[in-house]
This record gives structure tokens, sequence and C-alpha cells, in this order.
């Protein structure tokens, strides 16, 4: 990126402004950490008992069960399931 | 896929004490059996799909109703109730899995930082994870350069089948029971997770970290909900409407990242 605004003079001005499309851009990549924090102050507010400790353990055991299952998932999904239609041409 | 792993998970905790009660092997050996039948079914799944061709959706489901149905045949579909197991068999000991804990800290949320980061590594530092990427990106371009397509598909099934297991095996131990529903759902959040963790449906893109935090927001939202006292009907509408619209953003985001991507190549020609 760097290396290419130095080459560019016309890049290396947009580089610096911030435009509206970089922030929504930066909004949509983190859009898991920018739901997480949304749906914990939503809860937050609307239960008090939503952010204690003793409550935060048992949240993070039921996360744990979710992630290991969805790492497993991980693997899986990006390679084969869309890409399967043009596996009958050479496979 | 997202099937076979509710599946495989339901007949973890199920085959699980089955061994327990009748042949009563070791503690650790029912786990290693456990995990071995999960990462098997995960294997059987991939074969079939890159040996005969099915499309991994149906291969997956029907892995699913195929272990649903195992499970449910495995006691009638009745529940192991009371897993503790019995000293004189040397089987105790398998609830500390879901109930111990190390520095603190429960077993299940040490196996959830300990597969996150090796499914980190895996993927961005070993060939193999280079691999799951390109035939995620272009099967057959991944094919022609090399690649061996089938086994590395077939590893990827086994390790999904393996954490399946694992999960499973989890479950089982948190409740000391298993039950033949148990993995019900299940396959919902963890889609709902890997989705929101910006892995693209469409292949080649993702990372685990993502999934990490899709995880926190699926988990977090399913026990919000409980909290509220939210129907369990309505938290299934949230829960797929949720999944529908993280994969609408992903879009959203795929198509302004190409048009950036052909603006600057504009500029620089």
């Amino acid at each position: 990126m760097s290396h290419e605004n130095n080459t560019n003079p016309a890049q290396m001005n947009k580089g610096r402004r911030i435009t509206k499309i970089d922030v929504l851009q930066f909004l949509l990549r983190g859009r898991a950490f920018i739901a997480l924090i949304l749906v914990t102050a939503v809860f937050a507010l609307l239960s008090p008992q939503f952010l204690t400790s003793a409550n935060l353990v048992i949240m993070s055991k039921h996360v744990a069960i979710n992630a290991i299952l969805a790492i497993g998932m991980t693997f899986v999904i990006p390679p084969p399931v869309l890409t399967s239609p043009s596996a009958p041409l050479w496979a | 896929m997202i099937a076979m792993i509710a599946g495989l998970l339901i007949n973890e905790g199920i085959i699980l004490p089955q061994l327990g009660i009748i042949i009563y092997p070791h503690t650790w050996t029912i786990l290693l059996i456990s995990l071995a039948v999960g990462t098997l079914a995960g294997a059987t799944s991939g074969y079939i799909i890159t040996r005969f061709n099915v499309a991994p959706f149906i291969a997956t489901l029907g892995m699913l109703y195929v272990a649903r149905g195992i499970a449910g045949l495995l006691n009638n579909g009745y529940t192991f109730p009371n897993l503790v197991g019995r000293p004189e068999y040397g089987n105790t000991g398998f609830e500390i899995l879901g109930a111990g804990n190390f520095l603190a800290v429960n077993y299940s949320i040490w196996l959830m930082i300990i597969i996150t980061l090796a499914a980190h590594i895996i993927t961005t530092r070993t060939p193999f994870g280079r691999h799951v990427y390109a035939i995620g990106g272009n099967e057959r371009a991944a094919g022609l350069s090399g690649v061996r397509v089938a086994r590395t598909k077939i590893i990827v099934y086994s390790i999904s089948g393996f954490c399946a297991a694992l999960v499973g095996l989890i479950i089982a131990s948190q409740l000391v029971a298993a039950h033949p529903l148990t993995g019900d759902s299940f396959e919902l959040n963890a889609i709902a997770a890997v989705v929101l963790g910006g892995t693209s449906l469409a292949g080649g893109r993702g990372n685990m970290g993502g999934t990490l935090i899709g995880a926190f927001v699926i988990g977090v939202l399913n026990d919000g909900l409980v909290m509220m006292g939210v129907s369990s009907f309505w938290q299934q509408v949230i829960k797929g409407a949720v999944i529908v619209l993280a994969v609408v953003i992903d879009q959203v985001q795929a198509r302004m990242q190409e048009r950036i991507a052909l603006q600057k190549q504009q500029e620089i020609l």
C-alpha cells in the first residue's frame, strides 16, 4: 500500500484523506467485533445480571462449545461448499 | 457439513456411555474412541464427497440423519443418565472434562483456546493451510497446481468431525448425561458463528480469529435472549435472520472490495 502511494502522487493524497468509503470499509471489516459490542451492550442494559462474573463464566462455557464447533466448520466452509459445481469438470 | 457436525455430536454423546456401560473401557479410552469415531465419520463424509462428487451439503446432511438415527438406536431414544462411571471398572472421572478447572478456568475454555490457536497456526503457517485456502478459492486451479484436493478435503472434513466429537464429549460431560437430541440446532449456532466471523461462503476467505469472535456473538446472543425470557421460537427466528443478514453484509463487502480494487487498477493505469 505505502509502496504504491510513493509511486503515485494522486494515490498518496487519496490515502491520507479518510473518505466515507474507508470508514464504511472499516466498519464492514470489523463487523463481528462491532456486533459483539452491540449485543453485549444491549443485554447489559436490559438485564442487570448480564455482566455479573458468574454469568460471564457460564456464558464463556457456552461460547467454548460454539467456538470449537465453529472452528471445525471454518475449515469446511472455505473449501468445498459452493465451489462444488465446478468439480465435475475435472474430478 | 453443518449437519454432520450436529449429528456427530449426538452420536458422540451416545456412543460414549454405551461403551462405558457395556465394555467398560478406561475413561481415556472412551475419549479416544469417541474422538476417533467423530473423525472417522468426518472422513467418511469427505470421502463420499470427493470420490463420488456428491454435493457437500447433501452428503453431510445425509450423515447428520444417519448419525442422529444411530444415536437414537443406541438406547432406543432414551437418555444415558449419570455418566460418572464406577470405580471398580476404572471408568470414573468423565465429568471432570465439563466441570473441572485448570488455573480457575474451565477445561472447555482451555480447549477452545488451544483449538483456536492450533487452527490459526494450521491455516496461516502450514502448507496444508495454504492448500485449504487454495481449494476454497479455486478448486480446479488448486488441483492443477499440484494440490492434492481429495486428500486435503478428506482431512478437512476429519478435522470438522473431530471438533464435533470434542464438543459432544464436552456437553455430555457437562450434563453428566447423554441424550440423543443433545446436538439439535447446534449446527445453526456454528454456521452463524462462522458466517459472522467473516468467512466467505463463496470460499477462499476467512480466519479463525473472526470465527472466535463470531462464536462469542452467538453465545452472548443466545444466553442474553434466554436471560431476557425470549421464547425459543423467537430465538430461532432471530438467529436465522442473523445468519442471513451476516451473509448479506458479507456479499456487500465483497462487492465493495471488488469495486475499490477495480478503481485502484484504473488509477494506476
